[in-house]
């Protein structure tokens, strides 16, 4: 699932529209958009720190994440002019429109800097963004004005933090469109609705990137880093050492051989190998129930027979 | 299928992080000026990007960004127990770099990083201080490419170079009659012009290490072949150069007796045994901490999730199959070199 996050409605609604998402109504604090074929789910969460973070782990929580699901923040932000010229603001001091993927994130009230992965492909320039705790006004001191090109906006580091209890730093990014250079008073819902639309097909683009990224480009041994949702008898085993026929295979070995739960999981261990290097374990155990070597009487000769069965499968 | 990895991955480096304390070092303008095309993002830290929590070492791997950052703390290490000393007293090893751009599957550094991205460490002169100052007191045994291959990487970096001119400075020095500074360059790397651009200098040890080209193809990814190391060992003895072949981790497959054989019998027949300076034999070993991330990150990977046996903290092949395999490599190399150029990790000792 590809979890979008949005501040204001006008935001979402090119969202909802373009992806003909549903209003998912067992929804009360928050606004939650969804289209399971397509894999998405969309949040308004209000403007702020905290209505941001909250919508994030609100979200989470209830729809669970895992290694094949993403976080997406995106929304409008302000651009901070920068004192001298840059390649961004030479000519046109106001880049109102243009879309930026965020490569570092800096929350203005800690001075703590956030860094989301920028391991995919994408076509948007790219802009470190602050994060402040009210709208940005040219008229306020608000942010320390630098040479360097900087965006700000008021969730990005927070939804990086909430989110950062369920996603990995390669599980989000933050795609921010310019709407003003510090007079947000000006900036209507039209106006908000027409900018996020404008850049549609590039987001579009980003999102079907991601869909493909996480369903079909990583395989499981890639993502099963990350997945925190997993059982321990489950973990970090490969798909198809997670057959339930296998499993119910390896419970009834386990009883043959009157294994230990240390010998039951040096089995595992062995079967997995076997698995992963191609080894015919399969004839090996059908050779010893045929030699009336398994099942085995007691514990004694099943931990006989386990040291057989591991010389004979390496 | 078209390689999903190539169309959605960012290319190498496409990316670098740079700490902005060492912005107008020399050597992070060198580094930059070889990717105009990289975003430089400037940093407070290494370890904000480095340490994040939640990173895929895997992933990351597959799209590997540069961070540039000055060393602080401390600056050597003692050499660790599972790391072979040559018969050398103060054994010592360094990290100027950390990570690799090769990706073998059983590398300790998949266990023992957080983030499979590269970190150079760009202040080497606070090193070479630091050594200098060992080196008052006594002669050092360095190894420079533990938790990085300098050699694969000296195409960005020059740090190779770097260390040989250092080394050279200090031959001056002598304890003894010995050299007071011998350094180990780990690589497997076959860069056969590296050998042309450069002279052999005491002192300075090329440990080259050999895989059959089975394991090489199976785990060893994006390493050079056996063929191309061979040729390079042979270009290197050619010009002098002191090299150490390293069957070290030996790694254990169904036909591995097989295998290992066609390989000590391609080495023999390509490569002058007598001029070696020594060889270094070890079956895989790993500490436990580390190979519990590998297995995590790498299920798929049969190497990793081989049933090792845990003695001490120390994941390796059973006691049985350690001897059989370094024993299989030490009797056929007996036979072209004398016991005491053979070592073992096992006891540290001369076989």
């Amino acid at each position: 699932m590809i979890y979008i996050v949005t501040a204001l409605y006008a935001e979402a609604h090119p969202f909802i529209t373009r992806f003909q998402m549903k209003k998912d109504s067992s929804h009360t604090r928050f606004q939650v958009f969804l289209n399971r074929e397509a894999n998405l789910c969309l949040i308004i969460s209000g403007t702020g720190s905290v209505p941001s973070a909250a919508a994030v782990s609100s979200i989470c929580t209830e729809y669970g994440t895992g290694p094949r699901d993403f976080l997406l923040n995106t929304g409008i932000c302000a651009q901070i002019l920068s004192e001298r010229e840059t390649p961004y603001s030479a000519g046109n001091p106001c880049r109102t429109g243009q879309i930026f993927l965020c490569s570092k994130i800096r929350e203005q009230v800690t001075g703590r800097t956030f860094y989301p992965d920028l391991l995919y492909r994408h076509r948007f320039a790219e802009a470190q963004i602050i994060t402040g705790a009210r709208p940005y006004e040219k008229s306020i001191p608000a942010v320390t004005r630098t040479d360097e090109f900087l965006l700000y906006d008021m969730e990005a580091a927070a939804v990086y933090q909430a989110g950062s209890y369920y996603f990995g730093p390669h599980q989000m990014s933050f795609l921010k469109i310019i709407s003003d250079n510090g007079n947000p008073e000006h900036v209507t819902s039209e106006q908000i609705e027409h900018l996020i639309h404008r850049n549609m097909d590039s987001i579009a683009d980003y999102i079907a990137s991601l869909q493909t990224i996480l369903q079909e480009a990583c395989p499981d041994e890639l993502l099963a880093k990350t997945h925190r949702e997993e059982t321990l008898h489950t973990e970090h085993q490969p798909e198809s050492f997670q057959k339930e026929s296998l499993l119910k295979e390896l419970e009834q070995l386990c009883d043959d051989l009157h294994c230990s739960r240390t010998m039951a999981q040096s089995l595992r261990q062995h079967i997995r190998y076997c698995i992963l290097s191609g080894v015919d374990y399969a004839s090996v155990l059908k050779a010893m129930y045929q030699e009336g070597k398994l099942p085995c009487r007691d514990k004694r000769e099943g931990k006989q027979c386990f040291e057989e069965l591991k010389k004979r499968l390496l | 299928m078209k390689s999903l990895r190539k169309d959605y991955y960012n290319p190498f480096f496409s990316h670098i992080y740079v700490e902005e304390a060492v912005q107008d070092h020399l050597r992070t303008k060198r580094i930059l000026q070889r990717f105009p095309d990289a975003n430089v993002i400037l940093i407070g830290h290494y370890k904000d990007v480095f340490c994040r929590k939640g990173q895929n070492y895997i992933l990351q791997q597959q799209s590997q960004n540069l961070i540039l950052a000055a060393k602080q703390g401390r600056l050597i290490y003692e050499g660790a127990p599972v790391c072979q000393n040559f018969g050398n007293e103060n054994f010592y090893y360094t990290s100027c770099i950390m990570n690799c751009i090769y990706d073998c599957e059983y590398c300790y550094l998949k266990g023992m990083y957080p983030s499979g991205n590269i970190v150079i460490f760009v202040n080497l002169e606070d090193i070479f201080a630091k050594i200098r100052h060992h080196l008052k007191e006594h002669p050092m045994y360095l190894c420079i490419s533990y938790d990085t291959d300098l050699m694969a990487l000296e195409q960005i970096t020059g740090y190779t170079e770097e260390w040989i001119t250092f080394a050279k400075e200090q031959s001056g020095l002598m304890y003894s009659g010995t050299m007071p500074l011998k350094i180990e360059i780990r690589t497997k790397a076959a860069d056969i012009l590296f050998w042309q651009r450069h002279t052999p200098i005491p002192g300075v040890i090329y440990a080259i290490t050999l895989s059959p080209q089975a394991v090489i193809d199976a785990c060893e990814h994006k390493t050079p072949s056996l063929h191309q190391r061979l040729a390079s060992v042979k270009e290197a003895i050619r010009r002098g150069f002191p090299v150490r072949l390293c069957f070290d981790p030996m790694i254990y497959c169904k036909n591995w007796e097989q295998q290992y054989g066609e390989m000590l019998r391609q080495v023999f027949t390509e490569i002058d045994m007598d001029k070696l300076e020594n060889v270094s034999v070890g079956t895989f070993r790993v500490s436990q901490d580390y190979l519990k991330k590998m297995r995590k990150n790498q299920p798929q990977s049969a190497v990793i999730q081989f049933p090792y046996q845990n003695d001490n903290g120390v994941y390796h092949y059973s006691r049985e199959l350690t001897h059989q395999m370094e024993g299989f490599l030490v009797d056929s190399l007996t036979k072209k070199l004398p016991k005491d150029k053979i070592f073992l990790w096992e006891n540290e000792e001369k076989t």
